[in-house]
């Protein structure tokens, strides 16, 4: 009858439900979210994630004996994957800020960065005070901190405005229309401005020191982030300084 | 006893009485035909003597058992029913051979091997063996029709209904068909046709029976009922319907 | 790195995103066949369901949908895998469309071979196995494949729940090479490749099964 079909359909939607839900997994094993778009701290090479920010976890893992599986999202999935407790932690050069703290917790700052705003050399932009700053088309990745930062501080000094900014995919697309003349301005952060010096021929225009900090960002009330702050004390800040110069070269 | 007795059978569709009380009897290796004006109601009887239609009211007897009592298996019934329809209604999705087994197969639970034995040698009774393999739309309305009488008979039914089985044929086509039911008739198989073809029915019916409005006029033999009846309803139908040459 | 490189690089992603697209349809296919079925049942209350069905997943995007399912739904205790998440939305969203094929070829059927069928004696199990979903089924396969091309774009989506399919492999290379014009211009030759294979899979696979007489709409 009828019936028999519908029933089978709708048996087997359900069940794609449940297995969907129900995955459980060995409690050991650490599901990291990262998003492999921001050298050197997270990138992928030759098929391997390689990066600071992945060194530094994985010998917290061998410290400690546990297993960990990465999964790349974009950047706001990944955020979204912490903040929704699909993940046990992410890395990817994510920077501690006010409002990210109100629905994920941060581990203590790991690296110092720079807030870079880049240009070509040929253009030779050079921005001595901030209320230049109006005179040029700002982009960068979308979802980063500089959101916040350009909303909160810049915008009520009457330095720029947030509507004015471009957003994009990933770096990528930032640096391809810095290239091609239709951006001025790309906000890197300092570690990825060091890598993509080597790449391309672009310059400081301007760099915004002294308050951004990486953390390694855990779901609310996270257990883990506990025993992680304990394992960065642990190692010392010289250590941790000698792993992120590494890759600073 | 009768193979189908039935008594005042009445159907309503809303409020409007298509049959008014029929009172029939079809015994085992009898032909009957039924004819009469359009909307008289013939085609709707067919359709309740196996349950296509349910009846309003009154009773049918097949094979002794009344099947318009409530709890009666009507697939068991059909499946002893033949059934013939006026644009053949053949699975344009299979063969003829396929079409044929089909029911063999599915609802007399025959192995395949036995089902297209029996098959080809219905089909060959008709002379559609060297068709089996074509699909419906290969084929034209005469072949079609026969393959669908094959599709009923191999069933071994009881009775086989037709209704209106050559309607939706060309004269020569027509011809075709009518010789076939023709020799099913010789044959003695237990027939109910309904049909506005004088021609068919002169040649398949034991007698027929004519009817008006919802109510059975009369019965008779096809050439008393075509040129010696009285009443006016009749005459007027055959004068209409045939050929005079 | 040459522009073959990069294809094979890429090529990676390709078997998450045939597989995301197969495991999509497939829940498509079942949606669509469960709201086909039903829509033959004449109760009120099943015709309000599926009308407001069709309005919900013809009307949202299909990312939105996403979002909802992946991050949306751990906010009230549900939480669901990536994989399922996004079979689960493109599953219901195309469900939708699919039973509006299916619900066009079921018309199509000669209702006088239906009553053929119950004349001889079949249930309703029977006539729908036997004559009614064959032809049916026949008669959808045009619509299934486009269907099948529609899902396959909007696998994309699924990178943003981390399925590291073929977008996730450019974003990630992009980033380090900066080639970007090369890398999407690769995308776009395996997504193609991948079209082009799947059509002829189906072209063979409806040559079988053709009949003369049974047009497809």
């Amino acid at each position: 009858m009828k019936k028999i079909i519908i029933l089978f359909c709708l048996l087997y939607f359900v069940s794609l439900a449940v297995l969907g839900c129900g995955k459980k997994e060995e409690a050991s094993v650490i599901k990291v979210a990262v998003c492999p778009t921001s050298p050197p701290n997270m990138f992928e090479e030759n098929g391997k994630y390689q990066g600071i920010d992945l060194d530094i976890f994985e010998s917290f893992c061998k410290a400690r004996g546990f297993q960990y599986k990465i999964t790349s999202y974009d950047w706001q999935g990944m955020l979204g994957a912490v903040i929704g407790k699909q993940a046990d932690v992410a890395f990817s050069a994510i920077s501690i800020t006010d409002k990210r703290k109100e629905v994920m917790d941060f581990s203590k700052p790991y690296m110092e960065n720079t807030w870079n705003l880049v240009s070509l050399k040929g253009r030779n932009i050079v921005v001595n005070d901030l209320a230049e700053l109006k005179k040029y088309s700002i982009g960068y990745p979308r979802g980063m901190a500089y959101s916040d930062f350009i909303k909160d501080k810049l915008e009520p000094q009457g330095v720029y405005k947030l509507s004015d900014v471009k957003m994009y995919p990933t770096y990528n697309e930032v640096l391809a229309d810095l290239k091609n003349g239709n951006l001025d301005l790309a906000f890197l952060d300092g570690s990825v401005a060091s890598v993509y010096r080597k790449k391309m021929d672009i310059q400081d225009s301007y760099v915004f020191t002294g308050f951004d900090m990486f953390g390694f960002a855990f779901p609310k009330g996270s257990p883990l982030r506990k025993d992680f702050d304990r394992y960065l004390n642990e190692i010392g800040p010289e250590k941790l300084k000698a792993i992120v110069d590494r890759w600073l070269k | 006893m009768a193979l189908i007795e039935v008594r005042n059978l009445v159907k309503k569709f809303d409020d409007k009485a298509v049959l008014k009380g029929i009172n029939i009897d079809l015994h085992q290796g009898n032909s009957k035909v039924l004819m009469g004006t359009s909307g008289c109601g013939k085609s709707t009887l067919l359709r309740c003597l196996n349950l296509l239609i349910q009846p309003t009211s009154g009773q049918i007897i097949f094979k002794g058992e009344d099947i318009t009592r409530p709890g009666v298996d009507v697939r068991k019934v059909r499946e002893d029913i033949g059934f013939v329809f006026q644009h053949f209604a053949l699975y344009r999705h299979l063969t003829v051979e396929e079409n044929v087994t089909l029911g063999l197969r599915k609802i007399k639970k025959m192995k395949s091997k036995e089902a297209v034995e029996k098959a080809s040698h219905e089909l060959n009774r008709v002379g559609m063996f060297e068709h089996r393999n074509k699909y419906p739309a290969q084929l034209s309305g005469g072949q079609k029709q026969r393959a669908a009488i094959v599709r009923a008979l191999a069933m071994d039914p009881a009775v086989l209904f037709l209704d209106e089985p050559t309607s939706a044929l060309d004269p020569q086509m027509s011809r075709e068909v009518v010789t076939v039911i023709n020799k099913l008739f010789l044959d003695n198989i237990t027939m109910f046709c309904v049909t506005h073809d004088a021609f068919l029915a002169k040649y398949i019916s034991d007698s027929i029976v004519f009817m008006d409005d919802g109510v059975i006029v009369a019965e008779d033999i096809a050439e008393r009922l075509f040129y010696e009846s009285v009443d006016p309803r009749i005459k007027q139908f055959f004068l209409s319907v045939i050929d005079h040459r | 790195m040459t522009f073959w490189d990069i294809l094979i690089i890429l090529a990676r992603g390709a078997g998450y995103t045939i597989l995301v697209t197969v495991a999509s349809v497939s829940a498509g296919l079942a949606m669509g066949l469960f709201l086909a079925v039903l829509s033959t049942i004449r109760w009120k209350a099943v015709s309000f369901f599926l009308a407001a069905y069709n309005y919900v997943f013809r009307s949202v995007p299909a990312l939105v949908l996403l979002f909802l399912v992946f991050f949306g739904l751990p906010g009230l205790g549900i939480r669901i895998s990536p994989f399922v998440s996004i079979v689960l939305s493109l599953g219901l969203i195309s469900g939708a469309y699919l039973a509006e094929i299916f619900r066009g070829a079921m018309a199509a059927v000669d209702q006088d071979e239906i009553v053929a069928a119950e004349a001889s004696g079949m249930n309703s199990m029977q006539i729908f196995l036997y004559i009614m979903f064959p032809q049916m089924f026949r008669m959808s396969i045009p619509g299934m494949i486009n269907e099948f091309t529609s899902v396959l774009k909007y696998t994309p989506f699924a990178y943003t729940v981390g399925i590291p399919e073929i977008m996730k492999e450019a974003m990630s290379l992009a980033v380090m090479t900066l080639r970007g014009l090369e890398i999407y211009l690769a995308v776009g030759i395996i997504y193609f490749i991948i079209y082009r294979l799947f059509v002829m899979l189906f072209m063979t696979f409806e040559k079988k099964f053709r009949i003369p007489g049974l047009a497809p709409e």
